[in-house]
């Protein structure tokens, strides 16, 4: 059996987890929560998890996590937009890395990506944000999200569709 | 709709743009070089990946980090110390074997007669067993007409009388 040290994984799929949960939570408290908890998970059920299936086993944990956080949220507000607010307050934190023209075009491609991503069913949204940020394959966002290989395939082809219609000025102009 | 834009339309649905082998994707080009429709369909395409390329990535906070690092760092740690108790096991068993060895040969009922001192004889005992010796070596050479050597070989070999073989294995502890 391969053995991996655990903070070789941590420092493999940190970033991964924490930016699923950044997009779905738009919240970094809460973001940065579920990441810890979904490793601790992790390092609970070391013995358990396989070595090729650890990536789906993060991203599953960390889906039905966000799932339990927005369920809790949406039934505390009164609006689904006072439970999720369009701009995630993370971009209030400026990337060191990137200067100021960079980080302007990022933080309003990331805001056109989190209003088209609102239109679109909760499971289609977690299926885009597997496929296109985690470059998840049919199959795998499958196995992640419980469903079949097809359904997936129909989930992203009506919620392009869908995207369509919204994205339809920004992908011609841009 | 033309069955080639059909193939198109079913290749994008079945694998995205990202999935298209080199072949599909040449395919794609000619195709959509000729049709206005499906054009759309690949710029569509090429938008919303690029749209989600361009999205800022969020990277995990080092104090995240630092914290998960923390909360299982002494589990590990031990972790680490029982594996490596249980990397010197194959010496420990080694151990354990010699050490049951040893014991079982210290404890055994033979051990302890091995050990055990033969019967004591007081000086003028083996003298006198010396003599007795002696004359019987010499007895069973003359009987066997052979020197002292040969006799206690034939006393051995069973080659003599039991009387005198038992008085000669008497005499020959004492030696």
């Amino acid at each position: 059996m391969r053995k991996i040290p655990f903070t070789s994984v941590l420092d493999e799929y940190k970033d991964s987890v924490f930016n699923y949960a950044a997009y779905i939570l738009r919240n970094r408290e809460d973001a940065e929560d579920v990441t810890q908890e979904v490793f601790i998970r992790l390092w609970e059920n070391r013995d358990a998890v396989k070595y090729r299936t650890r990536k789906a086993w993060l991203m599953k944990v960390t889906h039905n996590r966000c799932m339990d956080l927005l369920r809790k949220k949406k039934s505390a507000a009164s609006t689904d937009r006072e439970a999720l607010p369009v701009i995630p307050d993370i971009l209030a934190d400026p990337d060191p890395t990137a200067n100021p023209e960079t980080e302007l075009t990022h933080r309003e491609t990331t805001i056109t990506i989190q209003k088209a991503l609102d239109i679109l069913p909760d499971q289609t949204k977690s299926i885009f944000l597997l496929h296109y940020f985690q470059g998840c394959k049919y199959r795998e966002i499958g196995n992640i999200l419980d469903l079949s290989e097809s359904a997936v395939k129909i989930a992203i082809h009506r919620g392009k569709k869908l995207l369509r219609k919204e994205l339809a000025a920004e992908l011609t102009t841009g | 709709m033309k069955r080639s834009c059909e193939h198109i339309e079913r290749l994008l649905y079945d694998k995205g743009i990202k999935g298209l082998s080199p072949f599909e994707r040449m395919r794609l080009k000619i195709h959509a070089a000729r049709c206005a429709e499906c054009r759309g369909h690949v710029v569509f395409e090429k938008g919303l990946s690029e749209l989600f390329a361009g999205a800022r990535v969020y990277d995990c906070p080092p104090e995240v980090r630092e914290f998960i690092s923390r909360r299982t760092a002494g589990e590990r740690r031990s972790v680490q110390t029982l594996g490596r108790l249980f990397a010197l096991r194959r010496y420990s068993y080694a151990a354990v074997a010699a050490a049951a060895l040893v014991i079982i040969f210290l404890l055994h009922p033979l051990a302890a007669v091995r050990q055990e001192a033969g019967p004591e004889y007081t000086p003028e005992q083996i003298a006198r067993a010396r003599k007795q010796a002696e004359w019987s070596l010499a007895l069973t050479g003359s009987l066997l007409n052979k020197t002292n050597r040969e006799a206690v070989e034939d006393v051995l070999l069973n080659k003599v009388p039991e009387s005198i073989k038992t008085s000669l294995e008497k005499s020959l502890q004492l030696f």
